[in-house]
């Protein structure tokens, strides 16, 4: 009896998956609308690797499958999701290449999807209709866990190679290689040799740092093909009127990659360098510059140095080195990009505290600068365009 | 008035010894603009925290602040190194109400 039921249970089963199977042995032809704009697997791998510019879109449950695997550099968007979260998912420009797949030839949820985004508006939408597992046959299974890039962001176009970047930092390509990421959290913990700290965060505020040649190579740069920061950074400076502005998509991963870690924060070895390469004979004090030498340059060859004096405006009025430019400490921080590195600059003030502390900043914000020096001297003018340099007691 | 002449010293030297040579060697004026760039971002006159300056405190302050580990935003500050605490000390106390030449942040 229980033997003859267990068969029974089995033929029935067998039925039943016949059942199942028959329609789709039947026709081959899927019980749902197709999006007639398939691709295959090779086409898809162009828009992952970046080839070919797009979005690559996974159609299926985040939870249940993409967390799973997907397609790398794949965004999530279920279509059981698609109404409430498309606007906010998708690029805004309706031109963008849209790639739907999901879970293979039986599965409907990518050409349900592409069809709502064709409803959208968009232009250029294609179906990976075999979908992720065709795509782990070729390729292999693709990353797991959450998305990277929950909103794919639009790309800078002028884009750079490590190699590129190296020859900015070797010096070899005049430039300014320019970090987007945070300060604190990712820039102080290393960087590319010479890199600008500008977070994109703070980038209006900061964006005094940039060069003040319009035409100067800006290079920005970020954690990877995943961050917008240093995309966002260059259309920014774009805007601000920079005409040769790049991305090095590929950022800091690459570079360790490529050429190792690069400087964490602390200045030492850029320190260490300043003191071999200055030209001018220091004073006793780090960072300051011998008085003799400076009132020898002041009389003899004054454009030799772009004397900065860091004293108050009406301080400055009131008598000043005719060769000197007026930048209070406190805008100094918004315009360190205006000193230039083909000369040595020189901070004077009236004691030699405020043109210290210059110094110090530009230690630690332009450090690529090697040629710079303070006065510790107490400086006093009359009103007849005399001074007086009275050295520190 | 012996009495107080001893403990004055004492207090004197008790406030130096706890000085230590981290905080005594500070670089002033580096210390001048790690002030600017990591404390006057809070404490300014538009700031959310009180308007600092060297002025502010006399020095015994100071030292007390800083030895005795009794500064209250502490938590809130961004990552400082040891030297550059000291520079940083170095500028705020040699600057204080009652030193040679004190110093007032605008």
């Amino acid at each position: 009896m229980n033997y003859l039921n267990k068969g029974a249970r089995l033929v029935l089963a067998a039925l039943l998956v016949l059942a199942l199977a028959l329609p789709v042995m039947a026709g081959e032809a899927p019980a749902f609308k197709q999006y007639p704009n398939l691709v295959d697997a090779a086409e898809v791998k162009l828009v992952a690797d970046g080839k070919v510019k797009g979005v690559i879109i996974d159609a299926r449950p985040y939870k249940l499958k993409y967390l799973k695997g997907h397609i790398p550099g794949s965004i999530s968007l279920p279509t059981s999701q698609f109404d409430k979260v498309a606007a906010s998912k998708l690029p805004k420009d309706k031109d963008t290449l849209l790639v739907f797949y999901c879970g293979g030839l039986k599965c409907a949820l990518s050409h349900k999807g592409a069809f709502k985004a064709h409803a959208m508006g968009y232009k250029r939408i294609q179906v990976y209709a075999k979908g992720y597992p065709d795509w782990k046959k070729h390729y292999g299974a693709g990353p797991s866990g959450p998305e990277r890039a929950a909103t794919p962001f639009k790309q800078f176009p002028v884009q750079v190679d490590a190699a590129a970047v190296k020859d900015v930092v070797t010096g070899k390509t005049v430039g300014l290689v320019i970090d987007s990421r945070p300060y604190m959290k990712k820039y102080a913990k290393g960087h590319i040799p010479g890199a600008l700290s500008l977070p994109t965060s703070a980038f209006n505020k900061m964006k005094g740092l940039l060069p003040a040649d319009k035409n100067a190579l800006v290079i920005f740069y970020c954690g990877g093909l995943h961050c917008a920061l240093s995309h966002k950074a260059a259309f920014k400076a774009r805007a601000l009127g920079y005409a040769n502005v790049k991305v090095y998509p590929a950022g800091y991963p690459d570079w360790k990659k490529v050429y190792g870690a690069g400087a964490a924060a602390a200045m030492a070895p850029a320190k260490a360098k300043t003191a071999a390469k200055r030209s001018l004979k220091a004073g006793k004090e780090e960072g300051s510059l011998d008085l003799v030498v400076f009132e020898e340059i002041i009389k003899t060859k004054p454009e030799a140095i772009y004397l900065v004096d860091v004293r108050d405006p009406h301080e400055y009025k009131a008598g000043h080195f005719k060769s000197s430019v007026n930048i209070p400490t406190d805008d100094l921080e918004k315009k360190l990009a205006s000193l230039p590195s083909d000369k040595p600059v020189v901070f004077t003030c009236s004691t030699g505290a405020r043109s210290g502390e210059a110094y110090y900043m530009l230690q630690d914000q332009r450090p690529e600068l090697k040629e710079v020096y303070y006065l510790d001297a107490e400086i006093t003018f009359d009103d007849k365009g005399g001074y007086k340099i009275t050295p520190p007691k | 008035m012996i009495k107080t002449v001893f403990a004055m010293a004492l207090a004197a030297l008790l406030l130096l010894a706890s000085l230590g040579p981290a905080l005594s060697e500070g670089n002033w004026r580096k210390g001048k603009y790690l002030y600017r760039k990591n404390c006057r971002t809070c404490h300014s006159a538009k700031g959310p925290a009180k308007d600092l300056s060297p002025s502010t405190y006399k020095q015994a302050k100071w030292a007390e602040l800083f030895n005795q580990n009794k500064i209250p935003c502490k938590p809130k500050w961004p990552k400082i190194t040891d030297k550059d605490l000291a520079d940083i000390y170095a500028y705020l106390h040699g600057h204080a109400a009652d030193s040679p030449s004190p110093a007032k942040c605008k």
